[in-house]
C-alpha cells in the first residue's frame, strides 16, 4: 500500500493540534461518518470521477496509476480510527498527497502553485467545492459541439475579445457573440444536469 | 422593472460578465429572488472556471468505475468489521450485528464465512457461533453467499456433533445450492452426517457419487474429500482393508490443511487390522502436522486416538497421562460430550491398572454431564453407565462392560470407531 497515503492522518493530526475545536467535533460531532457506517463501494462510485480528475488533471498522473492512487486513499481511509467530518475533502486531500508521492517516486519535483497554502486542505471544503466544479466544467465542455468548445475557448481561456472571436470564426462581431452567450448556456444546462444526475 | 419578471439568460450572463459589484448589488429583482441569485452565482462559477487550463485538457480515458475495485475494497472493509467483531467477546457478535446496519451485506457474510473456515479446527464453538450468525445475516444476500454461509454452518455443527441441526442445514444448503459441485459438496456433507449416525451404505453411495461430480469438474481437493468419505464410511462398515486402500490412494493429492486428519485416519486403518506399531508411528506424524498447523480439536482427536491405542498395547501409563490431557482439552474446547467418552476410556485403563476404586466416580460425572446434554440416546447411555459403576463397586469389572458404555453413547455419533470387541 502507498503508505504516503497515511501521510492524510498526519496531515490531519497536526490541523487538529493547531485546531483542537476541530478534533473534538471530529471526533464527537454527530455530523462525522465513521468507517463502520459506510459502504466504502458506494462511496468508491460517488467520489471516483473527482479523484481521478484531481490525480491525473490536477497532478498529470497517468491514468493508469491514477486508479492504483485511488485505491490506495480508500484503503487508507479504511484504517481511519476516528469520524471524518467531510468525506469528500479527506479524499481530496489524501488523492493530493498520493499524487505527490507518486512524482516524489519516479524521481521528479514539481514546482510548486501559488496557492499552495491553501491546496489539500483537509478541513477546507471550498478547495473540495473547487475542484468539483472544475472537474463537472471539464466534463460539461465534451459534451459541446467542436465548434462551441472553440468559441468558449477562445473567449474565457484565451481572453479573446467578441471582435477577435468574430475573427477567429470567420463570422460577424453580433454572431460570435451571439455564440458565445449560446455556448455559456450550453455549457451551464449540461453543468446543472450532471449535477443533478451525481446528487 | 417589474421585481416579480425574472431574469432572462442574456440578462444574467451580462451581469455575470460584470466586473463591477455594485451593479448586483443594486438589482433589486437579485435581492429578492433566491433561483434568479442561484442561476447567477452558478453562471459565474462556470464563466471563471473556464479560464483554467485544467478543464481544457483532454477528456479522461479511464471513465467506468472498477468493479474489481469495489469488491476489493468491500471486501477489505468486510475484513475490518469481522477483526472487530471477533475483537468483542462472543456474547455481544450479535448485539454489535445489530447495532450496524450496513454490515448485512454480501461482502460481510463473505468474511465471516471465511473467518469460521479458518477456526472450526482450532476453535469450534468460535466457528459455529460465527457461522450461525453469517446465516442470519444471509437472508437478505446473494444466493451464492446464503449457500457458503448455511454449509459452513451446516459443517460447524456436524464437527461439533449437533447431527440433526447439521441436516437441516445441510439439507437447506442443498436447497439453494446453483450448479453440480455445490450440490455434491452438500450431498458429500449429508453422506457424512449419516455415516456417523448409522446409514453407512447409504453414505458411502452418496460419497462415490459426489466423487464422480468432482472428477469431472477437475476438483482435485474435493476429489480428495468425498474419497475421504468414502473410505470412512468402508472403515464404518468395518472394511478396513478397503478403507486403507481408498485413504491411501489420495494421500499425494491431499492439500496441507487436510494431510494430519487423513493420516490420522489411515492410522485408525493400521490399528483396526492389527498393526499397532504403523498406527502408532502415523498417529505421532499426523499429530505434529496438525500441531503445526494450530488445529486444536484435530490435535486432541488424534492425542484421543493414540492415547486408546497405547491402551489396547498395554502402555497404560503413557495412554493414562494422554487421554487425561485428551480429556482436558476437550472442556477446554466445550466439547463435551466428547470429553465424556474420554473419561470412559481413562476409566478403562485405571481398570487396568487395578485402580477400579476410581471408576465409579468417573461414572458418576459422566452421568451428570449426559443428563445435562439431554441427549437423545442419554437413557441408554445412563443405564449404561449405572451398570459400570456398580460392576467397579462389586468388583464385577470386564472389557464388555465398557464396550456397551461405548456403544450406548456412541450409537447415532461419529465415535464408533472407538469401541472394539
Amino acid at each position: 500500500m502507498n503508505t504516503a497515503v497515511l501521510e492524510q492522518n498526519t496531515l490531519e493530526a497536526a490541523q487538529t493540534v493547531a485546531d483542537p475545536a476541530q478534533l473534538e467535533e471530529d471526533v464527537h460531532g454527530s455530523t462525522g461518518v465513521s468507517v463502520d457506517d459506510i459502504d466504502v463501494g458506494a462511496l468508491y462510485l460517488e467520489h471516483r470521477t473527482l479523484l481521478q480528475f484531481v490525480a491525473a488533471r490536477k497532478f498529470r498522473v497517468p491514468e493508469s496509476e491514477a486508479e492504483n492512487l485511488i485505491q490506495d486513499v480508500f484503503l487508507s481511509f479504511l484504517q481511519v480510527s476516528v469520524k471524518v467530518t467531510n468525506v469528500r475533502s479527506w479524499l481530496i486531500a489524501a488523492i493530493c498527497n498520493a499524487s505527490r508521492h507518486y512524482w516524489r517516486a519516479q524521481g521528479r519535483t514539481e514546482s510548486l502553485p501559488d496557492d499552495i497554502g491553501e491546496r489539500c486542505d483537509p478541513h477546507s471544503s471550498t478547495i473540495a467545492d473547487r475542484l468539483a466544479l472544475e472537474m463537472t466544467v471539464h466534463q460539461s465542455i465534451n459534451y459541446l459541439s467542436p465548434k462551441c468548445q472553440r468559441t468558449l475557448h477562445l473567449h474565457y481561456f484565451e481572453g479573446r475579445s467578441a471582435a477577435d472571436v468574430a475573427r477567429e470564426l470567420n463570422t460577424t462581431s453580433r454572431y460570435a457573440e451571439k455564440m458565445i452567450h449560446n455556448c455559456l448556456k450550453r455549457v451551464r444546462d449540461v453543468y446543472m444536469h450532471i449535477n443533478r444526475v451525481t446528487r | 422593472m417589474n421585481a416579480e419578471r425574472h431574469h432572462d439568460d442574456e440578462r444574467l450572463i451580462t451581469l455575470a460578465a460584470t466586473d463591477d459589484p455594485a451593479i448586483i448589488a443594486n438589482d433589486l429583482h437579485l435581492r429578492t429572488c433566491r433561483p434568479c441569485a442561484d442561476s447567477l452565482a452558478t453562471l459565474r462559477d462556470v464563466t471563471a472556471t473556464l479560464s483554467h487550463p485544467d478543464v481544457w485538457s483532454a477528456p479522461l480515458k479511464d471513465t467506468e468505475p472498477h468493479m474489481e475495485t469495489v469488491d476489493l475494497l468491500r471486501k477489505k472493509q468486510a475484513e475490518g468489521w469481522v477483526k472487530k467483531l471477533l475483537a468483542a467477546p462472543i456474547e455481544e457478535w450479535e448485539a454489535i450485528l445489530n447495532a450496524h446496519p450496513t454490515w448485512k451485506c454480501d461482502a460481510m457474510v463473505e468474511a465471516m464465512v471465511a473467518e469460521v473456515d479458518r477456526n472450526t479446527f482450532a476453535e469450534p464453538q468460535l466457528a459455529t457461533e460465527l457461522a450461525r450468525l453469517a446465516v442470519a445475516l444471509s437472508s437478505d444476500s446473494s444466493q451464492e453467499q446464503r449457500f457458503h454461509a448455511l454449509r459452513e454452518y451446516a459443517y460447524c455443527l456436524y464437527y461439533t456433533g449437533r447431527y440433526p441441526d447439521a441436516l437441516v442445514h445441510a439439507e437447506f444448503a442443498l436447497s439453494v445450492a446453483q450448479n453440480d459441485v455445490q450440490r455434491a459438496r452438500m450431498r458429500l456433507q449429508v453422506a457424512l452426517i449419516t455415516i456417523d449416525t448409522g446409514d453407512r451404505l447409504a453414505g458411502l453411495r452418496s460419497a462415490r457419487a459426489a466423487a464422480a461430480v468432482f472428477e469431472q469438474y477437475l476438483d482435485t481437493e474435493r476429489l480428495v474429500s468425498a474419497r475421504r468419505t468414502e473410505a470412512l464410511a468402508l472403515f464404518h462398515l468395518r472394511r478396513h482393508r478397503e478403507a486403507l486402500s481408498v485413504n491411501e490412494s489420495v494421500l499425494s493429492l491431499c492439500g496441507e490443511a487436510a494431510r494430519a486428519s487423513l493420516i490420522q485416519n489411515i492410522a485408525l486403518c493400521h490399528r483396526e487390522l492389527g498393526n499397532f506399531d504403523a498406527a502408532l508411528e502415523l498417529f505421532v506424524e499426523a499429530l505434529e502436522l496438525a500441531q503445526s498447523h494450530g488445529h486444536s480439536a484435530t490435535v486432541a482427536k488424534i492425542r484421543w486416538h493414540l492415547g486408546r491405542t497405547l491402551l489396547l498395547t498395554g502402555k497404560y501409563d503413557d495412554a493414562l497421562s494422554t487421554l487425561r490431557g485428551v480429556e482436558q482439552s476437550f472442556n477446554q474446547l466445550s466439547m463435551l460430550q466428547d470429553a465424556t467418552l474420554v473419561s470412559i476410556d481413562i476409566a478403562q485403563v485405571l481398570w487396568s491398572m487395578g485402580k477400579s476404586r476410581e471408576v465409579g466416580a468417573i461414572c458418576r460425572s459422566a452421568s451428570n454431564v449426559f443428563a445435562s446434554l439431554g441427549m437423545s440416546n442419554s437413557e441408554g447411555a445412563l443405564t449404561a453407565l449405572a451398570i459400570l459403576h456398580d460392576a467397579a463397586i462389586c468388583g464385577d469389572l470386564t472389557d464388555q462392560h465398557f464396550v456397551l458404555v461405548r456403544r450406548e453413547i456412541t450409537t447415532r455419533t461419529r465415535h464408533e470407531h472407538l469401541y472394539f470387541d
